[in-house]
């Protein structure tokens, strides 16, 4: 699966991997996020391909529908950077590549452990 | 010395000097989404621990409680990404206020740290030249302070490194550099140590300017009229019959009438909180789970919106003509597994039916009918988990009336990773090939003991030794467990790997398996180490290699 998006001077594809991936690292920047999961696990070190194990996405129609699953921080108001996280990722991936992004799935997983 | 009062003082102080640059912040706000909300968000946030400090005023609370309440009361009412930041910077400096009834300069200084330090650690990858930067910077400065005599010093150095570190953001930040600004948030903290300096040097707070105070109550009233389209909160404890009740059910016939709805469940009671035109029929509906308690139902529209019932009305009247029936469900999910760890993390995938089972006990294939049957769906998938299952599954699939596809998962975690193949929307073809490929991406090992003396591979093995075992026979064999699962680890990972994950069995302490955590992650550190419990038996521990 991939976006095609036809211009007049030809095509531009950009695969999954490319969109999950820029999801992920859009996502690891996000207030509150210190990780992803995947199956019940922790992802945390630093590697762009695994972490991106945390990121779903689906079509419909045009658009996307982005699934991801996280681990949040203790003690911050998870409603809150839920939200903001779904602003993110719309805002990033609809200006960086120009594809619609119908909505954004925030699943809390797990917490880091209180301090 | 800093008491509560002042710090209560300061609180106000800040959280007013905010408010009325809150417009300046909504006009500089480009990052990280750029839609002018940061002052709004910033001062909705800090006004909870505005009042919690008012409050403390009143009963002269010791500064440890005022920190904590105004901490908490912005953790509540956070709102937006530098809302939360800010809770986080607050509850930094109400855990290091901890169990001080009295602080000087040196403990005040130290609170900088703690909250730089707590934001920090709520992002994994956190983006310099925001409000993350100026908290720390200013940290940074304060502890740099020798003599540390004064809070009122102590503070002014802090704004001092704030405004430069805040002056420096468009250097760190290209976004901002663009915009030719500062950074919002960022600004946000400053204006908070400002404020908080001011009452400081001056005695008396900032004093909240009167044009932002009316905009605010304005903006409230609108929301309250918009937001009300049912007429009854209605809120109630159900006292579960018994705790395999179903309220699933339940909260889809009265999702139908209502809205807000807030369904909590716990092992014997459930929650319930709705917004509906019928609190009659949602009591009705709740007695068929259990008795109820704390019932509250509030009318939410004294002077009442004609035209606005009117809608609900026929709205309601459309929905309530739908009533739900009970057809087989699109898809569910059978495994077969062992140990309650393992069932937990199948079922939190989304696994419907658990099958008892595993190497030492096969459940029958009649076993597997009887699941399938149980689990009422159009679609069945069977995880047999078990080399000697498959077959089972297979003719259980043969007998079955609908349809079924076994995907032929050989052990407990390829069947965890084939479920993160599963899509609800994917028909079944798809979702087989996309389970096979996902649990055929996992090398597994295993370790446990030998049953016999045997040899293999030149490999001498005697009764009750610990052996380690991959796909490809025994691997590694000696008496010391750890070591024997650190030896499984390196045969079947390779340079896709990525992932490693240990699920450790019944007999096997939390404290043994964090132990194997801590080797593990010394020899591969560029893994993402992750150890569960599977609480299976036989196996000490199952270790599942993935890309």
């Amino acid at each position: 699966m991939a976006v095609k998006i036809n211009t007049n001077k030809g095509q531009v594809v950009i695969t999954n991997k490319v969109i999950v991936k820029t999801i992920a690292n859009v996502c690891m920047s996000c207030y509150g996020v210190v990780g992803f999961a995947y199956g019940g696990k922790t992802l945390k070190k630093d590697n762009i391909s695994q972490l991106s194990k945390g990121v779903k996405i689906r079509a419909n129609g045009t658009k996307l529908i982005i699934d991801i699953y996280i681990v949040a921080a203790f003690g911050v108001n998870v409603q809150t950077i839920s939200e903001s996280i779904c602003r993110n990722i719309k805002y990033e991936i609809e200006h960086m590549m120009g594809i619609g992004v119908e909505k954004v799935i925030v699943h809390i997983e797990k917490m880091s452990s209180a301090d | 010395m800093l008491t509560g009062k002042q710090y209560a003082n300061m609180i106000i102080s800040a959280a007013n000097n905010l408010m009325n640059n809150k417009e300046l912040l909504n006009e500089m706000n480009v990052f990280p989404v750029p839609d002018g909300d940061t002052g709004k968000n910033m001062s909705m946030s800090i006004s909870g621990a505005k009042e919690a400090a008012e409050k403390c005023l009143e009963t002269d609370c010791d500064i440890t409680t005022v920190a904590d309440k105004a901490a908490m009361a912005t953790l509540r009412g956070a709102r937006g990404n530098s809302g939360v930041i800010l809770s986080q910077l607050l509850r930094g400096i109400a855990k290091e206020m901890k169990n001080k009834k009295n602080i000087n300069a040196l403990s005040f200084a130290k609170c900088f740290s703690s909250a730089s330090a707590t934001a920090y650690s709520a992002v994994m990858k956190p983006t310099e030249g925001t409000i993350l930067t100026v908290a720390r910077e200013s940290a940074q400065a304060v502890e740099k302070l020798a003599d540390k005599t004064d809070v009122t010093v102590i503070l002014k150095e802090a704004v001092k490194a704030a405004n430069i570190s805040l002056n420096h953001t468009p250097e760190l930040l290209p976004k901002l550099k663009q915009a030719g600004v500062v950074d919002a948030g960022g600004k946000g903290w400053t204006l908070v140590l400002e404020g908080m300096l001011y009452y400081l040097e001056n005695g008396t707070v900032v004093i909240l300017t009167e044009s932002d105070k009316k905009a605010d109550t304005k903006k409230l009233a609108e929301v309250a009229d918009e937001e009300i389209t049912f007429t009854y909160c209605t809120e109630f404890l159900i006292d579960k019959k018994s705790p395999e009740v179903n309220v699933d059910r339940f909260k889809n016939t009265i999702s139908k009438i209502g809205d807000c709805m807030v369904v909590i469940e716990d092992f014997d009671v459930v929650k319930v909180h709705i917004h509906t035109d019928n609190p009659g029929i949602v009591i009705q509906n709740a007695l068929k789970i259990g008795s109820l308690n704390d019932i509250k139902i509030d009318n939410m529209r004294y002077q009442h919106n004609e035209k606005i019932i009117k809608n609900a009305e026929e709205i309601t009247k459309n929905k309530k003509e739908s009533k739900p029936k009970e057809p087989p469900k699109p898809y569910a999910i059978i495994a077969v597994s062992a140990g309650e760890g393992y069932s937990e993390i199948m079922r939190e995938l989304g696994v419907s039916e658990i099958i008892e089972g595993g190497q030492t006990m096969n459940p029958s294939a009649g076993d597997i009918l009887e699941a399938i049957n149980k689990a009422n769906a159009e679609t069945v998938y069977i995880l047999p988990n078990n080399k000697n299952i498959i077959m089972a599954a297979q003719s259980a699939k043969e007998m079955a009336k609908c349809e079924v596809r076994v995907i032929g998962t050989t052990s407990v975690p390829q069947g965890i990773s084939a479920m993160l193949g599963f899509s609800a929307e994917a028909d079944a073809d798809i979702n087989e090939a996309a389970m096979l490929s996902m649990a055929e991406g996992v090398s597994a090992g295993s370790v446990t003991y030998a049953v016999r003396d045997s040899e293999n591979n030149g490999i001498k093995i005697k009764k009750d030794d610990i052996i380690g075992l991959t796909d490809a026979g025994i691997v590694a064999s000696g008496k010391d467990i750890n070591d024997i699962a650190v030896a499984v680890c390196e045969s079947i990972v390779n340079e896709d790997t990525g992932l490693l994950t240990v699920y450790y069995g019944d007999e096997i302490s939390e404290e043994t398996a964090e132990k194997l955590e801590e080797a593990l992650n010394e020899k591969f550190k560029d893994f993402d180490i992750s150890i569960q419990y599977g609480g299976q038996p036989i196996y000490y521990y199952n270790i599942a290699a993935e890309e």
